[in-house]
């Protein structure tokens, strides 16, 4: 027998460790509130039962203010689960009892778990179990989810609410109470049948405001409507109310323990310091390991390629491939990385030699920062200086995943509570800050050159970014996202997670990055090979030369780009350029148009008319700073 | 009792009321800023952070203002 089970929470109270205990699969395990934005699923036998988990984004409320939330709410309404776990922090449970009231108003069997308590312990935090349990009328179970405590008697509990099928609606007051029925009576008969059952959920969510019901709310007259938010009020206070009622019959605190910030807590909140020192030590850190990275994770690499494997590879290839478009598809014309384009060579070169042991580090890197609690000090830090260009603090994390992959760093901005700073943010990722891999390609090009070239570049980009954000932000309508986070605890990083969110990534990378990098070889490999890439170079010999100052042949690294901006990077390795020339080029790959893998996305997170609108503003951009940039060339020959 | 927002609080004080939309109310309570509840400032500068319920919460003084103190006590 299967039963359905949604785990339900705010954001970093141990969902996806309790997920991961249960399931043994990969979620993402990290600090920053709302990071685990797609649902993940995954099974585990218990006793005669297949018991099917969904692990939903953190959410504060069943009423959305961010698209992560709102899955959860689409979850919950959608996935129909026969068993909602609602995890919880023992430290902080009255915040959380809010939550489980509003769960238990969905009609399904809620299991509530408490979470940490050896914290909750540590802080003199009592809770009476038994007592919490009948007040809410559902089972509790206590647990130490890092620890795998509490696991099997939460799979028996699990089991015991389905068995049991009982539901415990919380009542309001009579006069909210006769409201909400004349509301539920009227939406009952708009609800399709498999909804009627949940018509006082949606009925309580009409009243709320919750958008994901506001076509029902139409059927409301205007006359009850107009009640909507002094009965909203009521509902929320009421809960409130309740929440804090239930907490003081369970919890008992020995003495009250105030939390302490630490020193880069108050660094961070410092507006100068905070964002000169943050800003400074992340870079310190993310590009000296970005360099030491270089050394080692390109160079070692490199001499077992050059002497062990591109040897073997070609010989083998020779032997039995004869000359001819096979051959060069296969292995290139000729030896050496950027002499040819070989699948065999280049392709595995590009993912294998140099990619893969860069991104391992610098995500490994990433997720010691996320889990360690850092990146959310970092958004404090930056609240300010990115409200200049339409952005609030929670914009930070996308921004940093950004430099990872703009794919997921677009997708991660589900966690931001704007229209309008989503587009934004989406928009200056994939415009102006480029992907890791591409990333080490540009310091392993434009770094032949000095390390002033990379800086230059980066300059650049941030100047770029940071003048469209601002016009963006006086033109496009709508407010910018407030600044609202919750700092979670200094925590000790888990080797295991670690290596589980690396892990994950890395196949990510795999799955969606590196066929798109062999499908690049391959097409190039075969434009040459049928002179398609002459025609090109021709038809945009004007722009390339004219206004960017550049070969006119080296516009096939800008066609290359739409598949992949790191191979695009290092294909200009073929081409004598000046350091100038390179830096222009590579600001015009990165500028110009968005990868494959980041146009997919955009579409899906912004449909057609705002992609379009993204590639024209890339498009224009891209134009101004390659002319400025061509212009300059024009001046001095470096 | 001399009220006063969020936004101005240095120090410990009681929630008395949320001002603003319905939406907002729904916001901050969800967060734990419901009527009775003591809250605590660490930071009132450039942000402010705020200590209730065992966390902290981080937010811009637009936000703040909205959470309206009554009693502040010393602790």
């Amino acid at each position: 027998m299967r039963i359905k089970v949604a785990l339900v929470g705010h954001p970093n109270v141990g969902k996806s460790v309790i997920f991961n205990n249960l399931t043994g699969l990969k979620a993402i395990v990290s600090n920053y509130p709302g990071t685990t934005v797609e649902i993940y699923e995954g099974k585990t036998r218990w006793k005669d039962f297949i018991i099917e988990l969904i692990d939903t984004p953190g959410t504060y409320s069943l009423v959305p203010t961010t698209q992560a939330e709102e899955v959860t709410c689409r979850v919950i309404l959608e996935e129909r689960p026969d068993v909602i776990v609602h995890v919880v922090d023992a430290t902080s449970i009255r915040r959380h009892l809010y939550l489980t009231l509003e769960l238990l108003e969905v009609g399904a069997p809620v299991v509530l778990v408490v979470n940490q308590i050896d914290r909750a312990e540590a802080l003199g935090v009592k809770i009476r179990k038994e007592e919490l349990s009948r007040l809410l009328n559902i089972p509790v179970v206590m647990c130490i989810a890092t620890k795998r405590v509490g696991m099997i008697t939460l799979l028996d509990k699990i089991i015991e609410a389905y068995k049991r099928r009982s539901t415990a609606y919380p009542r309001y007051p009579k006069i909210i109470e006769g409201y909400l029925g004349l509301i539920e009576k009227m939406l009952k008969e708009e609800l399709p049948p498999d909804l009627k059952r949940f018509s006082r959920f949606i009925a309580i969510h009409v009243i709320l405001g919750n958008k994901i019901f506001n076509r029902l709310a139409r059927a409301i007259p205007e006359h009850l409507k107009i009640e909507f938010p002094k009965y909203s009020r009521q509902i929320i206070l009421e809960r409130a109310r309740v929440a804090g009622e239930v907490y003081k019959e369970v919890v008992s605190v020995r003495e009250t323990k105030h939390l302490k910030l630490s020193k880069i807590d108050y660094i961070s909140v410092s507006p100068i310091f905070g964002v000169t020192i943050i800003a400074g030590l992340t870079l310190a850190v993310t590009y000296s390991l970005l360099g030491l990275i270089h050394e080692i994770g390109h160079r070692i690499p490199s001499m077992f390629y050059y002497n062990l494997y591109e040897p073997f590879i070609r010989s083998l290839i020779e032997s039995v491939v004869p000359q001819g478009l096979l051959h060069d598809i296969l292995i290139g014309e000729k030896a050496g990385i950027y002499g040819s384009l070989g699948l065999l060579t280049t392709g595995v070169f590009f993912v294998f030699f140099m990619i893969l042991p860069t991104i391992f580090v610098l995500y490994l890197f990433l997720g010691m920062l996320e889990d360690l609690g850092f990146l959310p000090r970092v958004a404090i830090s930056f609240h300010r200086p990115l409200r200049k260009v339409g952005l609030s603090g929670d914009a930070t994390m996308p921004l940093v995943i950004g430099t990872g992959c703009s794919i997921v760093g677009v997708l991660s901005t589900r966690i931001l509570r704007s229209d309008k700073e989503r587009f934004i943010s989406s928009l200056l990722q994939v415009l102006g800050i480029p992907c890791m891999a591409q990333q080490v390609m540009i310091w392993y090009i434009l770094g032949k050159h000095g390390v002033l070239y990379i800086f230059a570049l980066y300059l650049l980009l941030l100047f770029t970014i940071v003048t469209l954000g601002a016009i963006l932000n006086k033109i496009i309508p709508g407010e910018t996202g407030i600044l609202l986070l919750e700092l979670p605890p200094w925590r000790k990083p888990q080797l295991r997670n670690l290596l589980k969110k690396t892990y994950v990534r890395m196949l990510s990378f795999l799955k969606t990055g590196v066929p798109l990098v062999f499908l690049g070889i391959f097409l190039i490999n075969l434009a040459y090979y049928t002179g398609a890439i002459a025609m090109i170079a021709e038809f945009f010999s004007p722009i390339m030369s004219g206004l960017f100052r550049l070969p006119s042949e080296t516009c096939i690294a800008l066609v290359v780009s739409v598949l992949r901006k790191d191979v695009a990077v290092g294909i200009l390795g073929r081409y004598k350029l000046t350091a100038l020339q390179k830096l222009t080029a590579v600001a015009i790959i990165t500028l110009s148009f968005p990868c494959v893998g980041s146009l997919a996305i955009t579409l899906s997170e912004f449909g057609v008319r705002r992609t379009l609108k993204i590639i024209a503003i890339m498009f224009v951009t891209s134009l101004v700073v390659g002319s400025f940039l061509g212009f300059l060339s024009s001046l001095f020959v470096i | 009792m001399i009220t006063r927002s969020l936004a101005t609080l240095r120090g410990c004080g009681i929630v008395t009321k949320i001002d603003g939309s319905s939406e907002e109310l729904r916001h901050l309570v969800s967060l734990g800023f419901a009527p009775r509840r003591k809250v605590r400032v660490h930071v009132n500068d450039s942000v402010i952070v705020v200590e209730v319920d065992n966390s902290i919460l981080v937010m811009d003084h637009q936000l703040a203002s909205k959470i309206i103190i009554g009693d502040q006590y010393e602790d």
